[in-house]
């Protein structure tokens, strides 16, 4: 790439800063929010600076042991559900991305029907409850294992494999699997971390069929338990004189909740960022 | 080569780490133990799953004291189910729409309505003869006859034996008034001038705020107790368009009378010279209370509790600032009157499952819930350990004080850990617990509300009346229609200069066009059934 | 004699066909558990799409239910709302792919030419934050920052401008709707096109190079042809949203007077549910969306086809 700076260049690092600032200030906000006290922040004092800096609210969520308990939930969940997916859409995805799959078109119209056409909740929930897995962990990761989305977007990533590599493996003898293994899966680190991270997401971000199918307090996942905290402050059902009374906490708490969500999310990222190197193809192809 | 397999390794032992993570921090939270199916309960122990929602302020906890006192006096083993509230109606409905609920599940009375003639719930009618208990509470609380339909009973509703009454009061800031010289205000005409000399005094105030709240759109909460006041009125509590009128007795149509206009042309005029929160379609309890607590407002009509919450907040800063109760304001014809909150939650009630094993067993228990004793256990707690009755007086005694004093809500958290109260296990609720936490303000307003429904001049919210399957198939059509009409079109004549003048009429005009007749003939003949 | 050349011509075919299906088995057995998958889990609740044209009773389920034939979908579309409904959430999105759809895009290009790779990975990691956010906080963001006295208006008040309550008028509501989803989607979104733009091959911006390519050349000639795959599959996907909109956010930010651009097909439906559950309505509305959709991605589908070849199926 060249060296040489334009003006572009200067341009660009200023957009780039232009978005940041836009990007962080309300996360800035909810930040000294939630570090601030209740009284200062109902009063509207709080809007550049912090006042009357207190952990509270953090106690607040974090003494609840159902939060605790929540987290490692979700943190069970979303490694079993990422996995599962990642095999799933995976074992969907390469097929159908084979030129000499017979019947690929009819497959792929099959598969891409369901993201238009849903039997609904009630349906689905039928199913779900016919097959056992209510109020188990498997009603969570197993009926949303594909998302059509994600499997189109690796489809069409494994496309762009040269067919070269592919008739290469199978003068090496290999079959289908060994080619998907050892030289698919690899040359496509972009999009299978990609893929990785969105799945983990999903699942981490999932509320509702935990909601729908799980009954045990136990089981629930961090979604459901931070959720109830932070929309209390809008509940519909405020009863007449208790609506007044938890009033003051529940907007510090409320950007506690989020912050206690999205940590351990924002770490994965740069962990995931060192398989978007350019240039994976090229090796092989030369090599 | 290499750099993948690390990639490999690193991505495995990370996946790794995750499960291992997650499971040890799954198990440390778990010292409940949740082996609760069959082998659970001692023998000739009745088992119930009992789901309700939970409040986020009051945790529901699966051995709390009025859970342990129940198995141990009644024999039961409750199975507590519980939901988070922002989506139990979701739950709710998939658990109900597949025939698979729980034994025992709290309901609204629209549930009961739409799905008792599907056979899902226990049709409790036959069993009210073997339930004294029950029949004395309904001897007290007439209204529970609208949750009859055809004549049977579906579900046991959640009545109040004590609790505070609050309401949508008019509640000012008097220290200001005082700093002002203003009089109290006795009318809403002189309530707007008062609101134009604090405006003057505060040119970035805006005097009046209001919010979204119970259900109800920003602009039906404000429309509400104005309209109501002016002796008109807007929508009934689940925000259909038509209102219980107590002067009439029957429902009536807000926009049909002049009332209603004047109260619309009030509101106009605060709006237009920025009197009212210019937000206020789009106010969120939040926003409101803000406004409120930072003195960008001074009034407020609306659950009057939240007088003593804004005090505490804004006393921290300023130790005169101080919301207080004013009386009744005289609307334009003399009308002096307030909407209060209902004290009985009727609209919420206990089903059971027609698939229940032991249907008597049940309803005996159930009974004993209503009873002395089921009252007291699931709204106090236990006598002489959690609380004592001094002279006919409720006390909590020194060491139940002490152990919540410190918790940010102390209130909650020891209902949380009895397992008492209206967001607790309690269908018969007694509010005794509350009264050692509230200020003097608080208990003084109380007061007053209750002598003003004695005296005519608070009313309390009524709920709807039951419907027939086509009465609800028309209600449906006619509600989805005129609703979307009259909300999109309503906020203009407050919003909009001159647009009183020019389109009321043909408002009006519109209303009826879409229906508001028959709706009215709907709920009046609904409602004769029922006298 | 006729027939049996007809024959062995259908016996070759036969086993034309044998020997392409034995070609792929290894394929089959890997497509065996998605295929389960999906219609476990997809087609069998398809049934329960019955529910559109029955009289949906919950005690005697699907298949005994009375039936009500086209009742509802005809109370849907000729309900007095039905246009505006359906014209605001094609609106909305329409403006959504005018405006949302290719912001990620023009992010990750810009992206791509920073040079200072820990700078790039810093704005990477903080504008990909928002997605995290509920709509419910961001919605209370909004409410917030948009009120008279917000930070919005005070911006504006600096510049002599007299405060909007954008909130309350139907016009601005667009502009607010989208310009939130980017804000929440820009940083997430272009993770795909990242992605993307890794595969693209490094010598031929070399070569590009060599023979004096602008830059401006090389984003035009190697960059965008380089993710246009990508690009046309996300935009077929995104087609298939075009009767539906994410009504959460709508739900918390709409009010009466900006029902007349705000109300979209959920909301409505949504509020109808509230007034009393009605499966089979929501059902039949939601097969009219999806047939529309489905009807809308094939006719893109097959022009991408001619155009570059992108399809989805």
């Amino acid at each position: 790439m060249t060296t040489k700076k334009t003006w572009f260049d200067g341009v660009n690092i200023l957009l780039m800063l232009l978005l940041i600032v836009v990007t962080l200030y309300p996360l800035y906000y909810m930040g000294i929010v939630s570090i601030s006290s209740g009284g200062a922040v109902s009063r509207g004092e709080v809007i550049w600076f912090p006042k009357e800096i207190n952990l509270q609210a953090y106690k607040y969520v974090l003494d609840d042991p159902a939060v605790l308990r929540s987290y490692g939930n979700t943190i069970l969940y979303t490694a079993l559900g990422t996995f599962i997916s990642l095999v799933l859409t995976t074992l969907c995805a390469y097929p159908l991305s084979r030129g000499h799959f017979y019947g690929k078109s009819l497959f792929s119209l099959f598969v891409i029907f369901t993201m238009f056409f849903d039997g609904g909740l009630i349906p689905r929930f039928m199913v779900v409850h016919g097959l056992g897995m209510v109020d188990t962990i498997w009603a969570l990761v197993i009926p949303s294992a594909i998302s059509v989305f994600n499997m189109i977007l690796m489809r069409t990533f494994f496309e762009q494999i040269p067919e070269a590599l592919h008739e290469s493996a199978t003068v090496d003898g290999a079959g289908e699997f060994r080619t998907l293994l050892q030289i698919v899966i690899p040359l496509s680190m972009p999009v299978m971390a990609t893929m990785f991270l969105f799945y983990a997401v999903g699942q981490w971000n999932s509320f509702f069929p935990a909601l729908i199918y799980l009954n045990e307090k136990a089981l629930y996942p961090l979604q459901i338990i931070l959720r109830n905290i932070v929309i209390q402050g809008e509940m519909a059902s405020q009863t007449t004189q208790m609506g007044a009374d938890i009033a003051s906490m529940s907007e510090t708490i409320k950007y506690a909740v989020v912050f206690v969500a999205i940590l351990p999310v924002l770490c994965i990222y740069p962990f995931v960022q060192k398989y978007f190197v350019q240039g994976a193809m090229l090796g092989s192809v030369k090599g | 080569m290499k750099k993948r397999q690390t990639g490999w390794k690193t991505g495995g032992a990370a996946a790794l780490s995750f499960f291992l993570l997650g499971g040890a921090l799954a198990g440390c939270g778990n010292s409940n133990g949740n082996a609760e199916s069959e082998g659970g309960a001692s023998s000739g122990a009745m088992s119930l799953t009992w789901m309700r929602y939970e409040h986020p302020s009051q945790a529901i906890v699966d051995d709390s004291k009025a859970v342990r006192e129940i198995e141990k006096r009644q024999n039961v083993k409750l199975n507590l189910q519980s939901v988070p509230q922002s989506n139990y109606d979701d739950k709710k409905k998939t658990l109900i729409a597949t025939n698979t609920i729980p034994d025992v599940i709290l309901v609204k009375q629209d549930d009961i309505q739409n799905y008792s003639d599907t056979g899902v719930f226990l049709d409790l009618t036959p069993y009210l003869d073997s339930m004294p208990n029950f029949k004395k509470v309904l001897e007290d609380h007439p209204e529970v006859k609208n949750n009859y339909i055809d004549g049977k009973l579906y579900g046991f509703p959640l009545v109040t034996k004590w609790d505070l009454q609050a309401g949508q009061i008019p509640m000012i800031r008097m220290d200001v008034l005082e700093e002002l010289n203003l009089k109290v205000p006795e009318t809403y005409e002189e309530l707007y001038e008062t609101f134009k000399k604090m405006k003057e005094a505060n040119p970035a105030s805006f005097p009046f705020a209001s919010r979204a709240a119970n259900g109800l759109t920003g602009t039906e909460n404000l429309i509400n107790p104005i309209a109501f006041g002016f002796g008109s009125g807007y929508t009934t509590s689940n925000g259909t368009k038509v209102y219980y009128d107590p002067a009439t007795k029957r429902y009536e149509f807000g926009p049909y009378s002049d009332s209603f206009k004047e109260a619309m042309a009030w509101l106009n005029k605060l709006y237009g010279e920025k009197l009212l929160d210019q937000d206020y379609t789009t106010a969120t309890s939040q926003t409101w209370q803000e406004k409120l607590n930072s003195g960008k407002s001074f009034y407020f009509q609306d659950n009057n509790g939240f007088g003593n919450t804004f005090n505490t907040i804004m006393q921290q800063q300023d130790p005169e600032a101080k919301f207080d109760m004013i009386p009744v304001l005289a609307g334009p014809n003399g009308t002096k009157r307030n909407l209060v909150y209902s004290l009985d939650h009727l609209s919420e009630s206990y089903v059971i499952s027609s698939k229940v094993k032991d249907p008597e067993k049940v309803i005996a228990f159930i009974d004993w819930m209503y009873g002395e004793e089921g009252t007291n256990i699931t709204s106090l707690g236990v006598e002489n350990e959690d609380y004592v009755i001094e002279n006919g007086e409720f006390k909590l005694t020194e060491e139940t004080m002490n152990k919540y004093k410190d918790k940010p809500v102390p209130y909650y958290a020891m209902q949380s850990e009895l397992g008492t109260g209206y967001l607790g296990l309690a269908m018969h609720y007694d509010d005794r617990p509350n009264i050692p936490f509230q200020s003097e303000d608080s208990m003084a307003w109380s007061d007053t509300n209750l002598k003003n429904v004695e005296e005519g001049i608070n009313f309390r919210f009524t709920n709807d009346p039951p419907f027939n399957k086509e009465e609800r198939e028309r209600l449906k059509q006619l509600r989805t229609e005129l609703d979307s009409f009259i909300t999109s079109n309503i906020d203009k004549f407050i919003i909009k200069d001159g647009a009183i003048e020019s389109e009321w009429a043909s408002f009006v005009e519109q209303c009826k066009a879409k229906g508001a007749d028959e709706l009215l003939k709907i709920y009046n003949d609904a409602l004769a059934r029922v006298q | 004699m006729a027939s049996l050349s007809k024959q062995t011509a259908a016996v070759s075919r036969w086993s034309g066909v044998r020997r392409k299906i034995v070609k792929s088995k290894a394929l089959y057995a890997m497509f065996l558990f998605p295929f389960a998958y999906f219609l476990i889990f997809h087609y069998a609740p398809m049934i329960g799409n019955l529910m559109a044209f029955q009289e949906y009773s919950i005690v005697k389920g699907f298949f005994h239910s009375p039936w009500a034939g086209t009742k509802y979908f005809e109370q849907f579309l000729t309900d007095s709302y039905f246009w505006q409904v359906v014209r605001n959430t094609i609106l909305l999105n329409l403006y959504s792919l005018i405006f949302y759809f290719p912001a990620p895009i023009l992010f990750a290009l810009l992206l791509n030419e920073l040079r200072a790779k820990l700078f790039k990975r810093f704005v990477q990691s903080i504008t990909y934050i928002p997605h995290f956010l509920s709509t419910v906080v961001v919605a209370g963001m909004l409410v917030n920052f948009l009120s008279s006295d917000g930070l919005i208006n005070q911006f504006r008040g600096m510049f002599g401008g007299e405060p909007i309550t954008f909130l309350s008028l139907p016009e601005w509501f667009r502009t607010i709707f989208i310009s939130s989803d980017i804000w929440q989607g820009l940083g997430w979104g272009s993770i795909i096109y990242l992605a993307a733009l890794t595969g693209i091959d490094p010598t031929l911006y070399e070569a590009a190079t060599i023979d004096g390519a602008s830059r401006w050349k090389k984003l035009r000639h190697i960059t965008i042809p380089g993710i246009m795959t990508v690009i046309m599959v996300m935009l077929l996907m995104n087609l298939g949203h075009m009767l539906s909109v994410g009504f959460e956010k709508i739900l918390l930010l709409y009010s009466g007077p900006t029902y007349e651009t705000a109300d979209v097909i959920q909301t409505y439906v949504y509020r109808r549910g509230l007034i009393d559950s009605d499966f089979s309505f929501a059902s039949a509305v939601g097969i009219f969306q999806s047939v529309l959709s489905f009807a809308l991605v094939i006719s893109a589908n097959q022009l991408s086809r001619k155009f570059n070849g992108a399809r989805l199926f």
